[in-house]
């Protein structure tokens, strides 16, 4: 090997990563061709076939081969064919002396050129990292969200149940404020339940005709200083309020 | 050295053999996690064998490095991709089940809780009569109970009038998306095995309970 070419050693990786940066670019403008990630693919059929699923309600049997053939080819020149191809590439010059930097043979710059291009695997891994952990986080939140409402709803429906039974039969008789000489307890309603895993408490009553029921989750809401109606701070809080004969209306205190 | 060659071919073909025998409906994964096993493998073995015919010891060094990147990351993603995918159907199809068990119980209560109102306030003494003219409209074809358009085509939750009495009115709710908690059980439809709610509503209020 000449010192040019012991001097120059870098140039032919310099030409594959210019390679791999254009083809990239190029590529962008040709629709979503996955590289370095082959179980995005197989990661977005399942959610395909879930969102069909979720609105259609049974389970899609589309092959996609599109996305199928893109990750067999993906696998096959990141595992088998690129890096086979470079070890190659290096026996063969080694054997070779090339005077010239560049010269490097077709299999190098395939197998160079296809390694580097599998290596966009790391960003991709650490980014991926972040983004799951940020979503599921968020969805556990969603679901605390919607089982706050979903006990406010009960809790509403036995209000409004309350409201219009009549006294003789442990009602309000047509009141929330003062059925039975007092008024109406959370304690009154049947869905009523202190031990669950969110907290409901209930407005003053200073109306015949309305109440409002404070629901608290224990997940972080998004203003970190939000007064909780139950003397905590921070958590996700939906308050409802109960108009007989109006709808439930609910109003979220802090969100997600 | 051309030896070499006959190794890629045979890694190509067993690749390729992974890939595709596993059934090519649904899921990927089967398919995705064969290959990538079979292909990772093949690297494996190839680097073992193939590595040592590399003289200079940086450049042996060098592509030992970067292909134990590259299957280290790639598990990782895979790994993460593999659990996303899992999580987010499990996630959707939560969701819908939600949605639909919270519909139902909003359908059912609705209509009923406006029924027991009128029924007290107005002292009205045949309850099933008073829902049927507050809500004849809506009922068709014999009992279905379209409160909650579920004539449209991609409604999965039905409601149904199961019988209106002097003294009581009941409603079922009845989805075609959830399973029951028993395959078996006959379904107001006629369906067998899916969600089914019911609902009564007396004069001393509603009593709701889950059937399947």
């Amino acid at each position: 090997m000449s010192d040019k070419t012991k001097q120059y050693w870098w140039l032919p990786w310099a030409v594959v990563i210019a390679l791999v940066l254009a083809v990239g670019v190029v590529r962008s403008y040709f629709g979503n061709w996955f590289f370095g990630a082959p179980w995005s693919p197989a990661s977005i059929l399942v959610t395909k076939v879930g969102i069909n699923e979720f609105s259609a309600g049974i389970a899609d049997t589309n092959p996609y081969w599109s996305l199928r053939l893109n990750v067999f080819v993906v696998i096959l020149l990141t595992f088998v064919v690129g890096p086979s191809l470079w070890v190659y590439g290096e026996i063969k010059n080694q054997s070779e002396s090339p005077q010239d930097a560049l010269k490097k043979g077709a299999a190098w710059y395939i197998g160079a050129l296809l390694i580097v291009a599998s290596l966009q695997v790391v960003p991709t891994t650490v980014m991926k990292g972040m983004v799951f952990q940020n979503t599921w986080s968020s969805a556990e939140k969603n679901k605390a969200s919607d089982e706050l409402r979903s006990g406010l709803t009960r809790l509403g429906f036995d209000a409004l149940e309350y409201y219009y039974l009549p006294r003789e039969l442990d009602g309000g008789g047509q009141t929330f404020a003062s059925p039975q000489g007092r008024a109406i307890h959370l304690t009154d309603l049947e869905s009523y339940n202190p031990d669950a895993s969110q907290s409901y408490t209930l407005a003053t009553v200073d109306s015949d005709t309305a109440i409002k029921i404070h629901g608290v989750s224990n997940q972080q809401g998004s203003d970190a200083n939000f007064a909780n109606a139950d003397g905590r701070t921070g958590r996700i809080e939906i308050t409802m309020t109960v108009t007989p004969p109006g709808e439930l209306e609910f109003t979220v205190m802090n969100g997600k | 050295m051309k030896k070499i060659f006959w190794w890629i071919a045979v890694g190509v073909l067993l690749t390729t053999g992974s890939f595709f025998i596993p059934e090519q409906t649904g899921s990927m994964w089967p398919s995705v996690i064969a290959s990538s096993v079979v292909a990772t493998s093949y690297l494996i073995v190839f680097l073992a064998v193939w590595l040592r015919e590399i003289q200079s010891s940086a450049k042996r060094k060098t592509v030992a490095v970067i292909c134990t990147i590259l299957l280290v990351f790639s598990l990782a993603s895979a790994v993460i991709s593999y659990e996303n995918s899992v999580r987010q159907r499990e996630s959707l199809a939560n969701i819908r089940t939600h949605i639909e068990t919270e519909l139902a119980y909003t359908f059912l209560h609705k209509p009923l809780i406006k029924t027991l109102g009128q029924f007290h306030a107005d002292n009205y003494d045949d309850m099933g009569n008073l829902f049927t003219e507050k809500y004849d409209s809506l009922i068709v074809q014999d009992s279905l109970f379209n409160y909650s358009n579920s004539l449209e085509d991609n409604e999965t939750l039905y409601l149904f009038v199961s019988k209106t009495t002097a003294d009581s009115v009941v409603l079922i709710g009845e989805s075609s998306y959830i399973t029951g908690q028993h395959s078996t059980f006959s379904n107001y439809s006629g369906k067998t095995g899916r969600y089914q709610v019911r609902g009564i509503l007396t004069s001393k209020g509603v009593d709701y309970e889950r059937q399947n």
